[in-house]
């Protein structure tokens, strides 16, 4: 996360902050300007430091509020949706030995290895903890894991990570600390990086060299692969993960001659491993020839289909590898061609000979393949003879590519011409693709163009569907099969569409259908379950959904056996709903299942297992688990492109995502440049015009609103509005929806002039497109009234405000919440515009509104009686103003204990009418309590915080505190003056009591 | 006490959800208060020992924070996935979004403060995010007042240099 050096500089800065924020502030520059000397970034982070000091209060106290308004908005929620997830977090902050659990790093069979850092002080270190499983703690795996600690402390070796300490953790349990390794799988590091062959060839003589020195331990370690092997960013490289090594000394143990084939990873396994044979040093010969192969290949040599017994027998112990020159592809990150001939003769000989069956005609050591590498590099004759044994070329054999074009044509005449020219464009792609992915394809068509070009346009792809399940009904209905199969697509378009309570509606149809002519169990109700139960989830109709999704498990289990991609399908379907129900353990276990099925049988690099890894990764993020979510992208990201090549829309929102979780972890520097890589991406192969160019656009604004790219940051938005443009066109709804959003995000950052002519813009194009009635519409009147009222310029929202409650009074009824609210609103316009007595008829109407639909001590009460008490003020009402401002108080303090920005609007309306009527005693701690408020809400320059000075300025005077009251007045005439303007009633008002006294 | 986190979150959601139900508007549920009622609760059923104390606190400190970042997170989705329906901008609703932003950023500050000094971070959770007062976190950390005070200020300060307040 962050480099060493950063972790210097910052212990750098830390430790003269601490000696410098005590001394008094002026004596602060001269003493960082002796400590730091000519180190002017040093010297320059520490003064940030110490401003930051200065208004920590503040902005923390910000943030807290936020903190414990969200936690009580969290608490709001069903809890049973959110049951709690990251398990195993539990020993963060622990002490264990000499260190403290920094995070956990990952699990094992055994036990779960932490990252630490060194606590007692003594010198900094970082070291990676395994400790035992609770539970777990058989005797059996008991002597494993302090086996592996003995093996552990008996080796020294440069390319071994190294034992730290031992011990036994506050519950009890054994652990030991390790060399912290923060590095790549080999084969990864290798492949990533492009690695030249001979480059390849010297790490991995690095690894032999650590494996034989283990064997000169007596240990062989019995579980090489490249997650064992890791090299770091500098290129050096560890073997890690002693965890299933064994003694050769016989003295030392007895009983684990064999390795437990539960503990194997049957790609890494070795022949004389799955057949239970007794384990040598030739074992790790033949691993080491395994992870040679792929470094070289960028494929496994073993792929067993399952993880039964039987596949894993077939694919190790039956099964010759393929030449390495043979099976070279362009997942070992370099050019084919001249890979292939680079492996020819030599390499190919000597990794073969490494994989021989037999442990006897393998090399007799790892000195000697390692050997046979090094000679090979010099240039000199290799010890390896060509292997006579035949083997099994693979022959991937392609599907028929047109089995379904003609169902797929169709639907085509249903959709009509809205998609045929796409289709046209996009037609050489979609042939390569297999059957079923036609549906799919068409479905895609509607999520990569969305339809709604033109006005309405979305309204029209509804129509156009449910034309066309009326017409299935009618013309099909001598063909149930495929009126079912139709049915079902328009469900499932439906669905990608948000129509889903039509798709709930035609899923259950095409259920009926389908149940009724296949009574047993049939692949076609397989398929409506799922669809069904899609639709459902996103209707966030959980319950059904899982209730649904469960039966089509069952049902593709029953079809297709526990172990089929169709039960794989079902399961992360399955998956996805238990997350939303907050099932975390179960929708996990459920996706690595599928992860299992489905890297057995499409194997490791496949798409499916890629898509597996995506959704894993996604549900992590939505857990917070961000380093996990960015690796599972990584491991999605790499096989799309593998899969589908560098352009393809789903590479580019895999790169999207792995860019959203970098930014979660604030890695900014990796996140930016790879959303400006997704949005050239995007642009290429969707056109300059597709939203998803625009959503990634957004997305990259907000990194740059986050680390304060402000030129960046303008220059985007027009960028984002003309992609928009294009996509929607100018007069679509949809492209006055996006307006709206950059408008808020101007508004946001306090940009109000640009966000109301940004603003305008959507509402001319939603009253033109929608009418006056939409909701739209009167959501963007109320935004640009608010806005308006922000900037100060009452004139022009009025007229915002007033249109909005007269449509709302309109479509609404004058009894809706909402009519109140807008009533509320717009009196205090009329107030702030010096009209208080039409703002007390609307006020007044808004508080019975509010008392009837929410009823007395409800805040929306307590904030229309304040309002129609300000009015009274404002019109010289002192007796009638001050019984309500106090009721409306009361429901405050009552409901907002500790301070709330709603009870300084109180105590600045409440102050001046005490301090009037000779109460100043009783005006000032109100006075003070509602500057506080406000200074915290809306920092000291703003005018609302000058308004509360002028206030308590005028109560101190009255009070003789004439000393106090002199800077409040200052203060507030100078920021009235500036943000209000000279002719301001507010800054008149100011200066004024600033002659005065 | 493998499970031990789990219980909290849940305990911590079960136990703020319910002081809503009893009428309290969600600005008046007190962090510290929460935490403290959960700590009692699993000494008594659970048989959380006091020695468990710190490293309760700590856990809980945890659990709270990823309650308050999850419903952010969750807010922030329903934002960037929907942008279907213009927002509303009334006092409220405004509020909720920026404090979506602000939790966010609070977050994302702190894990940048975790990964350059891991007991800053710490000290974070368990002053800001479980609302323990300086005594009961350097009893949480095992360290002296002196120390959290001192580390306090300085985590103060970076975070606040971070959100750029």
């Amino acid at each position: 996360m962050s480099s060493d050096g950063e972790r210097e500089r910052w212990q750098a800065v830390q430790a003269l902050f601490d000696e410098v924020v005590d001394l008094p502030t002026e004596q602060q520059a001269s003493f960082l300007d002796r400590a730091c000397g000519s180190n002017a970034a040093l010297r320059s982070e520490v003064a940030a430091l110490l401003a930051a000091d200065r208004r920590a209060d503040r902005v923390l106290s910000g943030a807290a509020e936020a903190a414990a308004a969200l936690l009580g908005e969290a608490a709001a929620e069903r809890v049973e949706q959110t049951e709690p997830h990251i398990p195993e977090l539990d020993r963060t902050g622990q002490r264990v030995g000499a260190f403290r659990i920094v995070r956990e790093a990952g699990r094992g069979g055994m036990g779960t290895v932490y990252l630490a850092e060194r606590a007692d002080g003594q010198f900094e270190q970082r070291v990676a903890i395994k400790i035992l499983k609770r539970g777990t703690d058989t005797d059996e795996v008991l002597r494993r894991f302090l086996r592996e600690r003995q093996i552990l402390a008996n080796l020294k070796h440069p390319h071994i990570a190294g034992l730290v300490d031992g011990g036994v953790s506050p519950d009890g349990l054994p652990f030991f600390a390790l060399e912290f390794v923060e590095g790549e799988p080999f084969t990864a590091y290798c492949a990533t990086r492009r690695l030249r062959v001979e480059d390849r060839l010297r790490l991995f003589l690095d690894a032999c060299g650590a494996v034989e020195s283990a064997h000169r331990a007596l240990i062989v370690h019995r579980d090489l692969k490249p997650s064992n092997i890791l090299v770091t960013a500098s290129g050096d490289l560890r073997l890690l993960d002693f965890g299933i090594a064994k003694l050769l000394d016989p003295e030392a143990e007895q009983g684990l001659t064999r390795t437990d084939l539960r503990l194997l990873t049957p790609q890494y396994a070795a022949p004389e491993q799955v057949r239970g044979e007794p384990v040598t040093t030739g074992t790790d010969v033949y691993a080491l020839g395994l992870l040679l192969y792929e470094l070289l290949t960028g494929e496994r040599a073993q792929r067993p289909r399952s993880t039964d017994a039987k596949a894993v027998h077939e694919a190790v112990v039956e099964t010759d590898a393929v030449r390495p020159s043979t099976a070279a592809t362009s997942a070992s990150g370099l050019q084919v061609g001249d890979l292939r001939r680079r492996l020819r003769g030599d390499l190919d000989r000597i990794v073969l000979k490494a994989l021989q069956k037999e442990p006897e005609r393998r090399y007799r050591s790892v000195d000697a393949f390692a050997e046979d590498v090094r000679r090979h590099l010099a240039g000199l004759p290799v010890a390896a003879q060509g292997d006579r044994v035949g083997y099994r070329v693979g022959k991937f054999v392609r599907r028929h590519r047109f089995a379904v074009a003609a169902a797929a044509m169709v639907l085509l005449a249903l959709v009509g011409g809205l998609v045929a020219t796409l289709w046209q464009a996009r037609a050489a792609r979609m042939q390569a693709r297999r059957a079923e992915d036609v549906q799919k394809f068409l479905i895609g068509l509607f999520e990569v163009a969305d339809p709604s070009e033109s006005k309405g346009a979305t309204v029209t792809a509804r129509d156009l569907l449910m034309r066309g399940a009326e017409r299935v009904d009618k013309e099909l209905a001598a063909q149930p099969e495929n009126r079912a199969q139709i049915i079902r697509t328009i469900a499932r378009i439906q669905t990608s569409l948000g129509l889903y309570d039509e798709a709930i509606a035609q899923a259950e149809k095409a259920l009926a259908l389908d149940r009724k002519r296949h009574p047993g169990d049939d692949p076609a109700v397989a398929d409506d379950l799922t669809i069904l139960a899609n639709a459902l989830m996103q209707k966030t109709d959980f319950a059904r959904a899982e209730t649904i999704a469960s039966e089509a498990l069952a049902l593709e289990t029953r079809l297709h056996g526990p172990r089929s991609a169709e039960a794989a399908s079902a399961e992360s379907d399955l998956a996805a709903v238990r997350y939303e129900q907050g099932k975390f353990d179960e929708a996990e276990r459920l996706n690595d299942e599928a992860l299992a099925i489905r890297r057995a049988r499409f194997g490791e690099d496949s798409l499916e297992v890629g898509y597996s890894f995506k959704a894993l990764a996604e549900d992590y993020y939505k857990q917070g688990e961000y380093p996990k979510a960015e690796v599972h992208a990584r491991e999605a990201l790499a096989r799309f492109r593998r899969g589908l090549g560098e352009e393809d829309p789903i590479v580019a929102t895999q790169m999207q995502d792995l860019a959203l979780y970098l930014g979660a972890q604030a890695k900014f520097d990796q996140a930016e440049p790879l959303f400006k890589q997704t949005i050239a991406l995007r642009t290429k192969v969707l056109g300059a015009g597709h939203p998803d160019v625009a959503i990634t656009q957004k997305e990259l604004l907000n990194v740059y609103n986050r680390i304060g790219k402000w030129e960046e940051s303008a220059r985007l938005i027009p960028e984002i509005l003309s992609t928009y443009k294009r996509a929607y066109g100018e007069k679509s709804p949809n492209y006055a929806n996006a307006i709206n959003d950059v408008a808020v995000i101007q508004y946001v950052h306090g940009d109000y002039q640009a966000a109301a002519t940004t603003l305008r813009q959507a509402l001319a194009i939603w009253l033109e497109a929608l009418g006056e009635d939409h909701p739209d519409y009167l959501s963007g009147l109320n935004n640009l009234g608010a806005i308006l009222r922000e900037a100060g310029d009452y004139a022009a929202a009025e007229p915002a405000l007033r249109r909005g409650l007269e449509i709302r009074i309109r479509t609404q009824g004058a009894d809706h919440p909402d009519v109140a609210l807008a009533r509320n609103n717009l009196g205090v316009l009329e107030r702030l515009s010096g009209r208080p007595a039409e703002a007390k008829k609307e006020h007044l109407q808004a508080l019975a509104g509010y008392r009837a639909a929410e009823g007395e001590n409800h805040t929306d009460t307590a904030y229309a009686m304040l309002n129609l008490g300000l009015d009274e003020a404002a019109l010289g009402h002192p007796r009638e103003a001050e019984p309500l401002m106090r009721q409306s108080l009361a429901i405050y303090r009552q409901h907002f204990p500790d301070g709330h920005p709603r009870i300084a609007e109180v105590g600045v309306g409440l102050g001046p009418l005490l301090v009037e009527s000779g109460r100043a005693k009783e005006a000032e701690p109100l006075l003070r309590e509602a500057l506080a408020l406000r200074t915290k809400r809306f920092t000291a320059e703003d005018w609302r915080t000058a308004e509360a000075q002028l206030e308590l300025g005028r109560c101190l005077a009255n009070l003789d505190k004439k000393s106090e009251a002199r800077p409040l007045f200052e203060s507030s005439a100078k920021t009235l003056l500036a943000k209000r303007g000279a002719r301001d009633p507010l800054t008149l008002r100011a200066q004024a009591a600033r002659a005065h006294l | 006490m493998d499970q031990i986190f789990t219980l909290v979150y849940r305990e911590l959601r079960v136990l703020a959800h319910r002081q809503l139900g009893r009428g309290r508007t969600s600005d008046t549920l007190s962090t510290t208060a929460l935490v403290h009622e959960v700590y009692l609760k699993l000494a008594h059923n659970r048989g959380v020992s006091p020695n468990d104390r710190g490293h309760f606190f700590a856990v809980a400190a945890r659990a709270m924070r990823q309650i308050v970042v999850d419903y952010a997170r969750r807010r922030g989705a329903e934002k960037r996935g929907g942008g279907v329906r213009p927002e509303m901008l009334d006092d409220e609703r405004v509020g909720i979004a920026a404090q979506v932003e602000e939790v966010l950023a609070v977050d994302t500050a702190l894990t940048r403060l975790e990964a350059l000094d891991a007991r800053l971070g710490r000290i974070v959770e368990l002053r800001f995010f479980a609302g323990l007062s300086v005594e009961e976190t350097a009893d949480a950390l095992s360290t002296s007042e002196t120390t959290v005070k001192r580390d306090w200020r300085k985590a103060r300060a970076f975070l606040s240099r971070e959100l750029g307040g």
